[in-house]
């Protein structure tokens, strides 16, 4: 289960989120080995936060409300988390989440210009504009798709792995990146080769935004651009 | 409008806004302390922060974090001291139960990784909790315990490991 390489160990780096060295990449079965740990540890990280947000009595929606054409089944088993709560708390939590997604909370500790400029953004309709939401962000980065694999036992899931080719949030991130995708932040499926830009909030495993095509991201990349100098003196929470 | 004056100025006063309140009641959740016993602990890591600035102490310069160590040695202490704990497992298929009696959806993947926790030592379900829920780096999370670095990354190891073959014999991933 554990694959080693000269002490470097697959499983512990997935775990630590720490790069293999570069002796330990030309392994061809400890590069696998680290992958399907990066895979289980992202899945394991979206399930605490799944059950923990479930048993916390928590109504808060893990991601932004779904658009309505979305696949009624694979939302109901994706948001297991939010079923826990009655539909009343969900509405008012979901207003939470847009106050916050909006810059409008009092956590954020913005400046009233900012603040300002931050909604003026977002009411563009692009979270990438949001200072707000690029520092509550884990992860915003772009990259190709090179392996698409089905979720055994989470019907519509795929766990993606992506070869990042521009990272934004954080500055640096591992060559490779894995993540569970869910259908319920954009598109339902992914394709080997796709170049896509995914951005993944705190505590998931699964992005809440991803944005497929090169015009597409070309335009979203200007857009962070611009925010992420603001989003850096934000705090998130 | 005195009532609501006051209010407001006692939520002004909370050291935990809402978002650092339904994390440190998730990660008591996870650490096995039972629904009827959150709200105390929540009140138990607010009077701690409370007492902390009374003392003088700086405020920690991560509450989120902070918070979620205290609220994990809470849930530790919790099963110390009343020696039961909550089974995950089964509380979340009861709460699936309440929301779809007919069972269906049942996510079974959610279901399992909560019956694995229920296996983990508390040791190790704690620095779980701490790494991959509060998203605490191994570091953070030896210094805030008081424990090497070493022993953090060693029982996270284990628990993973033990996590990964449980979901693999069971081929649920």
């Amino acid at each position: 289960m554990t694959a080693e390489h000269n002490g470097a160990d697959a499983l512990m780096a997935a775990i630590t989120g720490e790069p293999l060295p570069d002796e330990a990449r030309a392994d061809a079965a400890l590069l696998a080995g680290h992958r399907a740990a990066e895979a289980d540890v992202a899945l394991l990280r979206q399930q605490l936060g799944v059950i923990g947000d479930a048993l916390a009595g928590d109504a808060r929606p893990r991601r932004k409300p779904a658009p309505a054409a979305r696949n009624r089944r694979r939302v109901r088993t994706a948001a297991f988390g939010a079923l826990a709560a009655a539909a009343v708390a969900t509405v008012l939590s979901g207003m939470a989440w847009l106050v916050t997604q909006s810059g409008g909370g009092a956590g954020f500790g913005v400046s009233a210009d900012k603040e300002v400029g931050a909604k003026a953004d977002t009411s563009a309709g692009s979270p990438f504009a949001d200072p707000g939401y690029l520092a509550c962000a884990r992860l915003v980065a772009e990259g190709e798709v090179t392996d698409v694999e089905q979720v055994p036992g989470a019907a519509g899931q795929e766990r993606i792995t992506l070869h990042v080719t521009r990272a934004h949030k954080p500055a640096k991130t591992a060559e490779e990146i894995t993540f569970v995708l869910d259908g319920s932040a954009g598109p339902k499926s992914l394709h080997l080769y796709d170049h896509v830009l995914v951005a993944l909030p705190r505590h998931t495993a699964s992005p809440d935004h991803v944005v497929v095509g090169d015009v597409p991201i070309a335009r979203e990349r200007a857009r962070i651009v611009r925010a992420l100098p603001a989003a850096r003196e934000l705090g998130c929470e | 409008m005195l009532r609501r004056k006051a209010r407001r100025a006692q939520e002004d006063d909370d050291p935990l806004d809402a978002a650092q309140e339904r994390r440190v009641r998730a990660v008591l959740a996870l650490g096995g302390v039972p629904q009827a016993d959150l709200p105390d602990g929540v009140q138990q890591v607010r009077l701690r922060l409370l007492e902390r600035a009374a003392s003088g102490r700086e405020a920690p310069r991560d509450v989120s974090a902070w918070a979620a160590v205290v609220a994990s040695n809470l849930a530790m202490d919790w099963h110390r001291a009343r020696r039961r704990q909550e089974r995950l497992g089964e509380r979340l298929a009861a709460l699936r139960r309440q929301e779809h009696p007919s069972g269906e959806d049942t996510s079974v993947l959610s279901l399992a990784v909560a019956q694995g926790l229920d296996e983990l030592p508390d040791s190790q379900r704690q620095v779980l909790v701490l790494r991959f829920y509060a998203d605490l780096p191994v570091r953070s999370i030896a210094d805030e315990l008081g424990i090497p670095e070493g022993t953090v990354k060693s029982r996270l190891h284990t628990a993973v490991r033990a996590l990964r073959v449980r979901l693999h014999q069971n081929e649920v991933v």
